[in-house]
């Protein structure tokens, strides 16, 4: 039987834990939080220094105002075009490559695998210039392909849905295998279902990164009429002198989708995030 | 994610990955035209399309569009097409790829610095022919209508002086000043010399408990500093620095003293505007273009004012001269002839007095400040009348390649005497090192 004092010390180190939680909570959430009020304060509250946490009076207005100050319908539509597009091809291609290193056994996997993982370690910024001379060698400037196709596949997804794979029992494909089922039933029918978690995490980054890409389609792009949301929001900095109200307005309505897609998804991503700490 | 939703929202977005990728097939309307190969000159309905990239943004990318728009209308075969394409940073970067895959815009704003990297890949067009052009050039009255501060950074030594780019869009380096808190302080005017300068920071900063110098260590205005002490940044042939003599030093020293004074304070370039318009601050250093948006943000708080940066004692008046460039791009000869009609309607009179009043950019002509809608408007904005007194101070930066990476050695020796304390001479004779090597390297 528990005695008061163990009890006390469990309390303690429950209240303890949450607090730190919460401290941790508060510093993780503040920068959002700095966003939302930055956008409902004047131009004046926004910049002052030094800053006010709260605006005097709430300027719901500014949200009009970054609405209509540039093209933002079409900004959020381009957006989630090249977002989606590239959700859907880096879910698919994670889907077939983790199944085929996860599942199959072919002459030179596991080189083949590494090599896969090899390019994890290249930056962006190496692959900038070799990129942007094929994209407007194969005439794809200012286009959706030059926005969508380079970032198609993902072998940080690959990997994840590989884990996933591997983490599976031989017995399952064997018994599929004994019931005349083939790769491609086998795939759609047992092997996608399963990895659902892994596969919704793979979505979520894919089109996070896909949503808040700033400088590779800047590059490809020329013109407001393919630019996505990241670009537009330059419209609110200028060397003059910048609207920090309006961008963190513009930022927040910029933000809305991923934060709906997170809520809706949010079990899915934690277990499939799991699964790929697990395998 | 319950099932009610779930079908729905997957519908959706496979409705518009679909129409992504039917995008990918090139089947959807925006695929240019021009996105193969050049995208300077293609043909648009029977015209030449001219694309012009630019780092404009809200009213004055609203004005350039009108500007366009307007040449545009009065010229049938041209049509002249601005593109926004971010930072002056983000714009150079977008130029050197094109520069490789050889689908470079008619025309680029450009420092002259980035000129000079443009030269290198001898991807510029030359402007002496088509300035001194019978039919299309500028008239001698029309050349010496022009500062000729603005057409000597224009000319670049390093490429046989050849005129590689031109005016465009001209601001100053000045001296922003709080009148208010220097009356409070006991003082009737601006600083003009540097000690005074020193003396005055240091009695506001007492009065209002900050540093009144908020500074923003950006090279522009650490060249300005030097230039205003006597020195120059670079010798007279271009090939090396001058970092290590003594206008330098008296800089890098100044900085030195009036930090450990707690006169001055460094901040960011986009808190200066607050800190000004708080009175957090009486002195800021920056460009002139940022005027307007001080006037918005100051509005009738306090009294405020514009001045010419202070001076080393027996040394004149100057500063440095701020603003990008326009330069053409090489392609067919009726394209660049075009181009440079354009940057010609550009920079006329009343062009660069409209340009000047919709931005609080200085008009490029001298001429243009005698026309009665300039005369309104400095009538009615004084402090912009103030910068325009400025301009005969004005002087170049360098326009050699490699200075990029110079300003960032300056920058970079400047933090190092005001963060870490090292003593301005040593700062000095290792910038000047660091310089000289990125000079070498560059050629």
């Amino acid at each position: 039987m528990p005695t008061s004092l163990s009890l006390r010390r469990r309390w303690a180190a429950g209240l303890a834990a949450h607090l730190a939680l919460g401290v941790a909570g508060l510093l993780v959430a503040f920068p959002f939080l700095w966003m939302v009020l930055g956008s409902i304060k004047t131009g004046e509250e926004a910049s002052a220094i030094p800053p006010a946490l709260l605006p005097a009076v709430p300027q719901w207005r500014n949200y009009v105002d970054a609405w209509t100050s540039a093209p933002f319908p079409s900004y959020f539509l381009n957006s989630a075009v090249v977002a989606v597009s590239v959700t859907v091809l880096v879910v698919l291609s994670a889907l077939l490559a983790g199944y085929a290193f996860g599942l199959l056994e072919f002459p030179g996997k596991s080189l083949l695998f590494v090599l896969y993982l090899a390019t994890l370690m290249i930056p962006f910024e190496v692959v900038l210039i070799p990129n942007f001379l094929l994209i407007n060698q194969l005439g794809w400037h200012n286009t959706y392909r030059a926005m969508i196709v380079p970032w198609g596949a993902s072998a940080f997804s690959v990997f994840l849905v590989t884990q996933t794979y591997r983490a599976l029992p031989r017995d399952f494909f064997e018994a599929a295998q004994l019931d005349g089922s083939g790769h491609w039933q086998f795939l759609w029918t047992v092997a996608a279902p399963l990895a659902r978690p892994a596969l919704a995490t793979a979505g979520l980054f894919a089109f996070l990164g896909s949503w808040n890409s700033l400088l590779w389609p800047l590059l490809v792009t020329q013109n407001d009429r393919l630019r996505p949301i990241e670009v537009g929001l330059l419209y609110f900095l200028e060397a003059e002198g910048p609207r920090p109200h309006l961008l963190m307005a513009a930022s927040t309505l910029a933000m809305i989708p991923i934060l709906v897609l997170f809520f809706l998804a949010q079990r899915t991503f934690i277990e499939g995030v799991s699964a790929g700490v697990k395998g | 994610m319950t099932r009610n939703i779930r079908r729905p929202l997957l519908g959706l977005a496979l409705l518009i990955a679909a129409g992504g990728l039917a995008g990918c097939l090139g089947a959807t309307p925006a695929s240019s035209p021009t996105s193969s190969g050049s995208t300077a000159g293609a043909s648009s309905g029977g015209k030449t399309r001219l694309t012009f990239w630019h780092t404009r943004r809200r009213n004055q990318e609203k004005l350039l569009q009108e500007i366009c728009a307007d040449y545009n209308q009065a010229s049938p075969n041209v049509e002249v097409v601005p593109e926004f394409q971010g930072s002056y940073d983000d714009l150079n970067k977008k130029v050197r790829l094109s520069v490789q895959s050889k689908s470079l815009p008619a025309l680029t704003v450009a420092y002259e610095d980035q000129v000079a990297e443009y030269a290198t890949n001898n991807a510029l067009r030359p402007l002496d022919d088509l300035v001194s052009d019978p039919e299309i050039g500028l008239k001698a009255e029309e050349l010496a209508d022009l500062p000729e501060q603005y057409l000597r950074t224009n000319r670049y030594a390093q490429f046989k002086d050849q005129l590689l780019s031109f005016p465009f869009t001209k601001s100053n380096l000045v001296l922003y000043y709080n009148r208010s808190l220097l009356q409070k302080a006991g003082f009737s005017a601006p600083p003009q010399t540097w000690p005074e300068f020193e003396k005055q920071a240091a009695a506001v900063s007492r009065q209002i408990g900050k540093p009144a110098f908020a500074f923003d260590m950006d090279p522009s205005t650490l060249d300005g500093m030097i230039f205003s002490q006597g020195g120059e940044v670079i010798s007279a042939d271009g090939a090396h620095t001058t970092f290590d003599q003594s206008a330098t030093v008296r800089m890098l020293d100044l900085l030195s003293r009036m930090k450990k004074a707690k006169t001055l304070a460094q901040a960011e370039p986009d808190d200066l505007p607050a800190l000004f318009a708080g009175q957090s601050c009486a002195f800021v250093l920056g460009s002139s273009a940022s005027r307007a948006n001080l006037e918005e943000l100051v509005g009738t708080k306090f009294d405020w004012d514009i001045a010419v940066i202070p001076h080393a004692e027996g040394v004149e008046p100057v500063t440095v001269m701020y603003g990008p460039n326009v330069c053409i791009f090489k392609a067919s000869p009726e394209q660049e002839r075009e181009a440079w009609k354009f940057i010609k309607h550009f920079i006329s009179p009343e062009v660069t007095a409209r340009w000047a009043q919709g931005t609080g950019y200085l008009p490029i002509r001298k001429s243009a400040v005698t026309r009665p809608e300039m005369a309104a408007f400095y009538e009615k904005n004084p402090r912009a009348k103030h910068v325009y007194d400025i301009l005969p101070t004005t002087k170049g930066e360098p326009n050699v390649v490699g200075w990029r990476e110079v300003r960032s050695h300056l920058q970079a020796a400047a933090q190092s005497v005001i963060g870490a304390g090292t003593a301005p001479q040593a700062a000095a004779v290792q910038l000047k090192k660091k310089a000289d090597q990125a000079l070498a390297q560059s050629r």
